[in-house]
Order: C-alpha cells, then structure tokens, then sequence
C-alpha cells in the first residue's frame, strides 16, 4: 500500500484515514504491532508529530491501544474493527449512490443495475 | 528548558543601506520540523546566518535557548551550509575526528553508518567524492549530532528527485526528538508534508507564520499553494 | 577546545609544509656530497681528473644540484608565507569559515590558533634553513673540521670571557627571545588585521587587503619616525644618552642593549595589541562571509 496525500486537506486527517483503512482491511492485522511513529512517518515521508498526531486520534476512536509492554497494537476488539469497516462501506455506498442519482437513475434502477453488473461484467 | 527554543524580538539586519530582514518577531517551540519559506533574496539566509552566529544582528535581539548566539548556541545548534565548508583533503575519517573533538553531542558510530551506507570509506577523500557525495557526506555529519536545533540552509536546492528523497528520509529519521529542525527553501511542495510549521518571509518580513495544518483546514490548501499566491506578485 | 583548534591547524599546514622541509633536507644532503660541498673541498677532483668522458655530466649535475638548492630554499620561504596568509584567508574569511564560526569558539581562540600556529611553523621553516646550511658546511668543511671548530676550547673561552664582562647576559638573552617572538607575531598580526579589514568591503576584498596591509605598514613607519624624532629632541632623553655615553664601555653597551630591546618590546607589544584585538573586533562583530 502507498501512502496517498493530496493538497486539499491537513496530512494528519488523511494519515488518519489511510491507516484507519489499512486496519480494517487488515493490513495491521487485529492485535498486532502497529509499526512506531518514526518508520510510519519515514515510510509516508512526512513529519514525525503529524504521524503521532494521527495515531493518537485513532488511539481515541479506540482502534489502537498502548500496552506499556507491546507497544501500541491493533485492537483486539474485533467488532469495533467491524463497526468502522462498515461504516466505511457505508459512505462509499453514499457517495456511490450520489453519483449515480446524479446520472438520474432512481434507487430501483440503481439496485437492477448492480444485479445485472456481474453479467456484464463477464460478457466485458 | 520550558522557554521557546528560538526567540526573535524587533530582529533586523542591514546591509549598509539595504534591509535583509525588517523587525522580525517570532518565536518557535522545540521538537518541531519548520519551514522558512520564501523566495531568494526575502532574508531566510540570512536569518540562519543570524540564528548560527555567523551574522550579528544590527538591531533587535535574538536568543536561542534563552541565549545571545555565542558559543552556548553554537554547541547546541547544527548547522547545513549552502556550500561545502571542508577543506577538500580532508578525508572522511578526518571529518568525523573533527566532529567528535568538537561537539560533545556527535554520535560518530552514526556518522559512519550513514557512511558506510552511502558507501563511503573512512579513507576516501572529498576531493574524490561528486558533489551529490559531498553534500550527502555533510548531511550525515550534521544530523549524527544531537542537536537542539538543526539548521539546514537549502537542503534540497538544486538536487534530483532521488537525491532529496534520501535527504529529507535522513532529516525524519535522524533528527534528535526534542530538537527543532528548521530548513530554508523555495520548493515548498517537496517538503511540505514534512512540516509542522511553515514561517513566510518576504521582503525582510514575516507574513505568515502558522501549522501546516492550520493553513491546510483554514485556506483549503496547501502551503505550496498558499506561497504561489502570496508571492505572485512583486516577489 | 583551543588546543584541539591547534591540532588541526597544525595538521593543515603541516600537509603543505612538511614535504618542503624533507625537499630542503634531502637536497643539501645531496648538495653536500654531490655539488657545492664537493666543488669547494675537491674531493672528486682526483675522481674527475682520471675522467675523460662525463666529466661535463658531473659538473653538470653539481651545477644543476646548486640551482635545485636555492630553489628550494626560496620556494620554502615563499610557501610557508603563502601558506600563513591563505591558512587565514581560505580557513576563516572563505568557505571554511563557515565551518569554523560556527564551532563553541570564541573568535579570539580562532585567531590565537592560527597566529600561534603560524608563528611555531615559520620558526621550523627558520630552523630547517638552518639545518640545511649546518649540512652543507658540514659537507664542504668536512665532518671532522665542523667538530672541531665548534669544540675548540679557545672558542669558548672567547664567548665566556666575553659574557662575563655582561653580568646580565641571561636577561639579555631573555629579552631577545621575547623580541623575537613578539615582533615575529606582530608580523603575521599585520597580515591577519589587514585581512580583517579587507573583508569589511562588500567586494575586490583579496585586493583591499593588500592596500590595508600597505596602509598600516605607512602609518606605523610614518609613527616610528615621528617617535624618533620626538625622543631625539626630548632634552631629558638627550642628557640619558650623554650619561650612557661616559658610561664605562661594556656597562653603556649593555645598558643601550636593555633599553633597545624592552623599548622593541614594548612598541611592538603595542602593535600586536592594535592588530589582536582589531581582528577580534572586526571578526566578532562586522563578520561577513560571502
């Protein structure tokens, strides 16, 4: 995974995000190690503070913990990891749904669409 | 130690009638990686020259560490040149020598790890090293030490893309954690995301002094974006 | 930290000068045996002689080894200025400067190291002339000459005879070396201030340095007459010198010695003061590197 920044908004809010998506995908599989703040900052090329900056928020929303042995990990709680996971599919579907209203289908045509994709898919 | 690291107040220097830097006031807080941004000639050099002693302020007062710059300063302050400052028979062993004897805070197995990395003998000489070597050489000796305040003039000017990843990758991954890191540039998009704090200067003056994130959540853009605009005109 | 500064000053003269000082040595060796050693005590007359052919070679090769020497001696002369003025202008004024500005220094320690340095290497410079001088005579003279004549009892007898009749020939000697040291300093001093002041220019500084340079040596020559003149035309001054002169011979001469040699002092003290603290100022306050 590469670390995508864009222009438009604080790096620590998109740190955040990418590593919130590299957990629920599992990339930083459940209770394991978070890698440190500097290997993280040096692997994004960005500052050090930005990267603690997002850690600790995500250290708030609880999907990292500090074990004063371990280090920071994962979360263990498995369905807080669902919980996010979902919330994110969510928002994509949103946004999915936006732009396809956008295009001036209705929900109904939307949800045929979809179940016609995967043949369409196959015939592409 | 709770003071600022860098404390500028009503800061000018002239040059006979010529104003490089016009009442600068600012301060500037520990552990933090700042850029001094702004076009040639707005005064960054010589603010560093100032801030490492090789300047004296016409008026105003400057302190690092609650001190004038003089030899407390400069024990404490580790400093990148815009050119080599090493006699070219000088061997990489030498230099290192020359760091330790010096500066108490020099880590030397660390300079040479970064040499060796860079595939540097201690025996070779800089006079047989490309200008890029020389220049990496210099990084090394200057980020070994564990300085409270690293100021880096033109880190990345002029250099190819590979060149400055390698730069900026040992300014994050050397710097001493309670230290500040200041660097002057103009090619504000290379280093940006590296930033915490960006300091405009323009015409001698300070016109904007904020976080990276501040400017980013405020003006809905980036810093680099932010200089375009300021500096577009009469820069 | 003054002495580690010393150390490498030491070091970066030492790479230029050192191999002259072998040069020197290695030649007058050679000259010694080969060339105006031989020339002057025949020792390859006989060798020559029985020679028909290479005879113009040899000759050729003393000639030549003669040429080589003075070279070597001019060239060491001239380089080890050469190297006191650029280890100052390069290693503070120029790029190095940068480096050394900014180590926990005070300027004075910086301009201290390179004066003491600077002075220590002209005196080996001195020292190594003479070794090379001492060889060749010792090559032309004959070891066994050389021995004896500065073993030669009457020789000493000569100079101790001569010291007893000066009771203070120790202090004397003193205050010799002094004078030495002080007005050798104040030499590089002259160079090092006009540096200094050549560097308050925004640009042709290497060429406003020289024209310092020249200045100061007018202003101090033009100062040293009017002293002169002043002190000549002093009446108490004149009835001293009258006194000294009815002064029995060798208690006037020493007399004369002493007060020449702590005024020497004394006037040159004052130079080197004016050119210390001039650079320090000027380095401390008004530096500029470009």
């Amino acid at each position: 995974m590469i670390w995508k920044l864009t222009d438009d908004r604080p790096i620590w809010i998109q740190l955040v995000d990418q590593l919130t998506l590299r957990i629920v995908s599992g990339v930083y599989a459940s209770g394991a190690a978070v890698p440190t703040v500097r290997a993280l900052a040096s692997e994004a090329g960005v500052n050090p503070n930005t990267m603690q900056r997002a850690l600790a928020e995500l250290e708030s929303r609880g999907l990292v913990e500090t074990r004063r042995t371990a280090g920071r990990i994962v979360t263990e709680d498995q369905s807080l990891i669902q919980s996010v996971r979902e919330e994110l599919a969510f928002a994509r579907m949103d946004e999915f749904l936006a732009s396809m209203r956008a295009l001036g289908y209705t929900d109904k045509q939307i949800r045929e669409l979809l179940a016609a994709w995967d043949k369409k898919e196959e015939l592409v | 130690m709770n003071q600022e690291l860098i404390t500028a107040r009503g800061l000018t220097k002239n040059y006979g009638s010529k104003s490089a830097l016009d009442h600068i006031d600012l301060t500037v807080g520990r552990g933090r990686i700042v850029g001094l941004l702004g076009p040639n000639g707005s005064g960054k050099t010589t603010f560093i020259k100032l801030l490492c002693g090789l300047l004296q302020p016409t008026s105003g007062t400057l302190e690092v560490n609650g001190n004038a710059p003089g030899v407390e300063t400069k024990s404490v302050i580790s400093y990148l040149p815009d050119r080599m400052y090493f006699a070219d028979w000088m061997k990489a062993c030498d230099l290192t020598d020359f760091f330790a004897d010096f500066y108490v805070d020099f880590d030397r197995p660390k300079a040479m790890e970064m040499f060796s990395a860079l595939g540097i003998q201690p025996n070779d000489r800089l006079k047989t090293m490309s200008k890029g070597t020389k220049e990496k050489v210099q990084l090394a000796l200057i980020m070994s030490r564990k300085a409270q305040l690293y100021l880096l003039d033109e880190p990345i000017g002029g250099v190819d893309p590979a060149a400055r990843d390698f730069i900026l990758n040992t300014i994050l991954t050397n710097y001493n954690e309670n230290g500040t890191v200041m660097l002057s540039t103009h090619l504000i998009s290379d280093i940006e995301r590296v930033l915490d704090e960006a300091i405009f200067l323009q015409n001698g003056k300070v016109v904007r002094h904020d976080t990276v994130d501040n400017i980013r959540e405020q003006e809905g853009k980036s810093v680099d974006q932010l200089f375009r605009e300021i500096f577009a005109y009469g820069s | 930290m003054f002495g580690k500064l010393c150390k490498y000053e030491f070091k970066s003269i030492g790479r230029t000068l050192v191999p002259i000082y072998l040069a020197v040595i290695a030649i007058s060796i050679l000259n010694a045996f080969l060339g105006m050693g031989s020339l002057a005590n025949g020792y390859y007359n006989g060798l020559m002689s029985g020679l028909s052919f290479g005879r113009g070679f040899l000759s050729l090769i003393q000639t030549l080894s003669v040429i080589a020497y003075f070279g070597v001696l001019v060239a060491m002369s001239v380089l080890t200025l050469i190297v006191v003025i650029q280890r100052f202008y390069k290693g503070l004024l120029c790029d190095e400067g940068y480096l050394m500005f900014t180590l926990p220094v005070k300027p004075w320690q910086l301009i201290t190291a390179k004066g003491v340095v600077a002075f220590v290497m002209s005196m080996a410079s001195s020292l190594v002339a003479f070794a090379s001088i001492f060889i060749l005579v010792l090559g032309t003279a004959g070891t066994s000459r050389v021995f004896t004549a500065i073993t030669d009892p009457q020789l000493w007898n000569a100079i101790n005879s001569a010291l007893a009749h000066v009771s203070t020939w120790p202090l004397l000697m003193f205050e010799f070396i002094i004078l030495i040291i002080v007005s050798g300093l104040v030499q590089l001093y002259h160079m090092y201030f006009s540096m200094a002041l050549g560097h308050l220019a925004s640009k042709n500084r290497v060429m406003m340095s020289v024209i310092a340079f020249i200045a100061i040596s007018m202003l101090f020559s033009f100062i040293n007459g009017l002293v002169m003149i002043i002190l000549g035309n002093v009446p108490s001054f004149q009835s001293f010198f009258r006194m000294i002169d009815t002064m029995p011979d060798t208690q006037g001469i020493s007399l004369v010695m002493h007060l020449t040699f702590i005024g020497s002092v004394v006037y040159n003290a004052i130079q080197l003061a004016i050119f210390f603290f001039g650079t320090e100022r000027i380095l401390s306050k008004r530096l500029n590197l470009e």
